[in-house]
């Protein structure tokens, strides 16, 4: 893809470094957002945005943490120090952990989007059918590559539609939502927080990235998804009052709920960038799981995107939802535990040294 | 190979059948002496100047005919015809290629080879202006279908010693003359010698034509996007040369192929760098907004309306449901058919007479339209529609991305009539992935978007020029910057 001519191979590493940096930023964006519309506003009432917030420290610890050990072995990225740690099996187990918990992650985008078509906005077509059609362009996408610079392209337009959008709400915002600050109470606001806290993981697959050198600070690439997702919710809680926001409703509700006060052109608008934002999350965390599933061997095969993309699509088949929860949650504990524990054995070691 | 024969007899007899004399009366030949031999010249009729021939072959040859020569005969009998490029032929196959080539071959008795004296005689067109890439502002003058026309119109764009003329011949039955035009110092060795190995990897019997030969040069052969520039502007050829791109020139095309290229390249007219910044920036987004709404209008129109008429004002909606009871067609039915009848009258305008041309557009355009309304067949706000999105992929400064953008049309119309809005964003998000992952000569597609390299402010809005002091990432190393275009002081008188 990249021209070897123009763009010398550390260049091009660089660049491909940073196009990934996207791709996590993206899904992390899209995941936060996903966490916030479906868990933190029914639960936490116009209290979402900062739980939003609060929901990200022990997943931000856990970063640090990691950062940390990571600083201390001289180890570039999470699966090296897993390896220098843990050896080679236990390098291959936190890759193979990394890329369940991201087809995980896709599973559930692959969920969300069926459902806003099927029950939400309306469309042709059943379930499996819309999956299927999905899941077949996206890998069209993946197998040609250009997954990366294409979410570092569409960037741009997403972030001028999301300023439009939040523009053409503008009218309907009272300060008065905000009130009570801790939206439906504190019973509400911890219920999110149990509910969202397992899903801030993808915030890990940034430390499976290199820092840049010449830009470094790899320790901040995670605030602008999560000033993103955060600003969408609060300008969500500034629209629409409390009493809408905790009312118990489907999945499809949940989704639909950004664009239900605003203008026709806003709506469609806002739809769209949904939509993009969940087609470019699905690709992309398929992208990176088939990198972490292959990075233990070195080569990746040209058919794992498209089989991924098959067996995600092959999900709305049946009722997965309860289990992909379950499961998130589950995986989740290994990986929180990895980063909590790797600093002390980082700090032992050196005093043994 | 059969070497020319050293008797004169032979060596005619040879050239005749390697020529198929006996059935082509157009391979002539004049029987003379020379410097006291025998001997033939060979030439096909029409290709060689008979002017040329009468006075500054023909004549130096017989001022020869009886003078002795003692030394090397060729070399004399060449310096004697001293007005011609004299080329020799050790053998008959290359002596009638010199001959089908428009050169005038020379065989004695007794020489060991043939000599062709180039009296080459070109029909040509003169230069007119561009057929497809006018402008209002800026050179009117194009290519012909002469090469070395070609090649003097971009020398005297840039005349500078350093633009190199490489000849390579192109086809392995009918080797069609190519010129590989490029300028040293600022293209890439490796972008050169990559366009010059592709060029030689083409094992093609002949290439008829320079877009025949840029499919035989893509990256990508079934993508939609072209992955070239074909260009018929000398200024625009000369302008890529600058940026370090490679230009191909062929024989009988009046078009150059620019290679690598991104998709910038096939957004932007000359118009945008001649004209003032504020007018070439407002022109190229309007452009690029134009092609953007034709690709997707038609298919987000027929979506909203089949699909999501809650997301439309309620007068439009109300409209539209209503015009629609009565229609016999369905919104993207309405839609293929009226995108199909303005494509029709696009070719079929191509096709007629150019005086003709214009008026047929417009009042086939009129009438259809009016008569599709009133027979109820579509909606009025259809024909605005469609109207609209076939101007927008009229207004693409590059030809084949016109076609390419009515082609993207139709398709994003059958996504988003079976999924709606759904399918709309779906084709088009994979469609940037798509695109994003196109790479032209190795290069990539959509640089210097993605990924991000070094660029003029000169992408979607066009700064003022004397800020664009980059060359492109196509260049090579050195020479990376200009000098400051503006040295000058207003403070100072």
């Amino acid at each position: 893809m990249t021209d070897p001519r123009t763009n010398p191979a550390p260049v091009r590493l660089l660049a491909e470094n940073r196009a990934r940096v996207c791709l996590v930023q993206l899904l992390y964006g899209a995941s936060l957002l996903l966490t916030g519309l479906t868990r933190l506003l029914p639960l936490a009432g116009c209290a979402a945005w900062w739980t939003l917030l609060l929901m990200l420290l022990p997943g931000l610890a856990a970063y640090g943490l990691a950062r940390l050990a990571m600083r201390l072995l001289g180890a570039s990225t999470l699966p090296e120090m897993a390896r220098s740690l843990l050896g080679r099996v236990g390098g291959v187990a936190l890759t193979g952990l990394l890329g369940a918990l991201l087809l995980l992650e896709a599973a559930r985008s692959v969920d969300a989007l069926v459902t806003l078509f099927t029950d939400g906005v309306g469309s042709r077509g059943t379930p499996l059918t819309l999956a299927l059609v999905t899941c077949g362009a996206l890998g069209l996408c993946l197998w040609r590559g250009g997954l990366a610079r294409g979410v570092q392209l569409l960037r741009w337009p997403m972030l001028a539609g999301c300023a439009v959008a939040a523009a053409a709400l503008m009218p309907l915002w009272r300060a008065d939502h905000l009130f009570p600050l801790q939206g439906g109470g504190m019973p509400g606001v911890m219920a999110a927080l149990r509910a969202g806290a397992p899903l801030t993981w993808p915030l890990l697959t940034l430390l499976t990235i290199p820092a840049d050198p010449a830009r470094g600070r790899l320790h901040l690439r995670w605030v602008p998804p999560l000033v993103g997702a955060a600003g969408a919710l609060l300008i969500l809680c500034l629209t629409v009052p409390q009493e809408i926001l905790t009312t118990p409703a489907t999945l499809a509700q949940q989704l639909t709920l950004p664009w239900r006060y605003a203008p026709p052109a806003a709506r469609l608008l806002m739809l769209c960038l949904l939509l993009t934002a969940l087609f470019l999350a699905i690709a992309a965390a398929v992208e990176l799981a088939t990198a972490q599933l292959c990075a233990p061997w070195g080569r990746r095969p040209a058919w794992l995107p498209g089989a991924l993309l098959l067996a995600l699509a092959l999900t709305q088949a049946v009722e997965v939802r309860a289990v992909l929860t379950l499961l998130q949650g589950v995986l989740a504990i290994p990986l929180g535990g990895f980063c909590a524990v790797v600093p002390v054995i980082a700090v032992l070691r050196r005093l043994r040294r | 190979m059969r070497p020319i024969a050293s008797d004169i007899t032979g060596a005619r007899r040879d050239l005749d059948a390697a020529l198929n004399r006996d059935v082509n009366p157009d391979m002539h030949v004049r029987h003379l002496r020379v410097c006291g031999r025998e001997a033939s010249v060979y030439f096909a009729d029409g290709l060689v100047s008979a002017d040329m021939m009468q006075h500054y072959i023909l004549q130096p040859l017989m001022a020869l005919r009886d003078v002795p020569i003692a030394g090397d005969l060729p070399r004399e009998i060449a310096s004697a015809v001293w007005a011609c490029d004299v080329q020799r032929a050790e053998d008959v196959p290359a002596a009638a290629e010199q001959v089908v080539n428009g050169r005038a071959v020379l065989i004695v008795d007794g020489m060991p080879c043939a000599l062709g004296f180039d009296a080459r005689f070109s029909v040509r067109r003169g230069i007119s202006p561009p057929l497809t890439e006018r402008v209002v502002l800026g050179p009117h003058q194009a290519f012909n279908e002469a090469l070395r026309d070609c090649i003097t119109l971009i020398r005297r764009i840039l005349p500078t010693p350093d633009l190199i003329g490489e000849m390579l011949p192109i086809g392995t039955r009918c080797p069609t003359p190519l010129c590989m035009l490029y300028l040293k110092g600022v293209a890439e060795e490796t972008t050169v010698s990559r366009v010059r190995a592709r060029l030689e990897g083409v094992d093609a019997q002949q290439v008829l034509s320079i877009g025949a030969l840029s499919q035989l040069l893509e990256d990508r052969p079934y993508s939609l996007i072209p992955q070239f520039v074909l260009t018929e502007r000398p200024d625009r050829a000369a302008s890529m040369l600058l940026e370090g791109q490679v230009v191909l020139l062929m024989e009988g095309s009046c078009q150059a192929l620019v290679l690598p290229v991104s998709l910038m390249h096939l957004l932007h007219t000359p118009e945008d760098t001649s004209a003032r910044w504020q007018y070439g920036t407002f022109l190229r987004l309007l452009r690029i907004g134009g092609m953007l709404l034709s690709l997707v209008l038609p298919g987000l129109f027929a979506a909203l309306v089949t699909f999501h008429p809650q997301a439309l004002p309620v007068a439009l909606m109300t409209s539209v449901l209503e015009s629609q009871a009565a229609a016999p067609l369905s919104i993207p039915a309405e839609a293929l058919l009226m995108l199909v009848m303005m494509g029709l009258i696009g070719e079929a305008s191509t096709r007629v007479p150019q005086a003709v041309g214009a008026t047929l557009g417009t009042v086939s355009g009129l009438i259809l339209g009016s008569a599709a309304v009133d027979a109820g067949l579509t909606h009025p706000l259809m024909l605005i529609v469609v109207a609209v999105a076939s101007l927008g992929s009229y207004a693409a400064p590059d030809y084949a991305l016109g076609l390419a953008i009515r082609i993207g049309q139709l398709l994003v119309l059958g996504a988003g009539s079976v999924f709606g809005v759904y399918g709309v964003v779906l084709f088009l998000v994979a469609g940037t992935v798509r695109l994003c992952g196109l790479t032209s000569l190795g290069s990539p597609f959509m640089a210097p978007l993605a990924p991000g390299r070094r660029h003029n402010p000169d992408l979607f809005t066009r700064m003022p020029i004397w800020m664009q002091r980059w060359r492109t990432w196509l260049t090579a190393g050195e020479d990376e910057n200009r000098s400051p275009m503006r040295r000058w002081d207003r403070r100072k008188p």
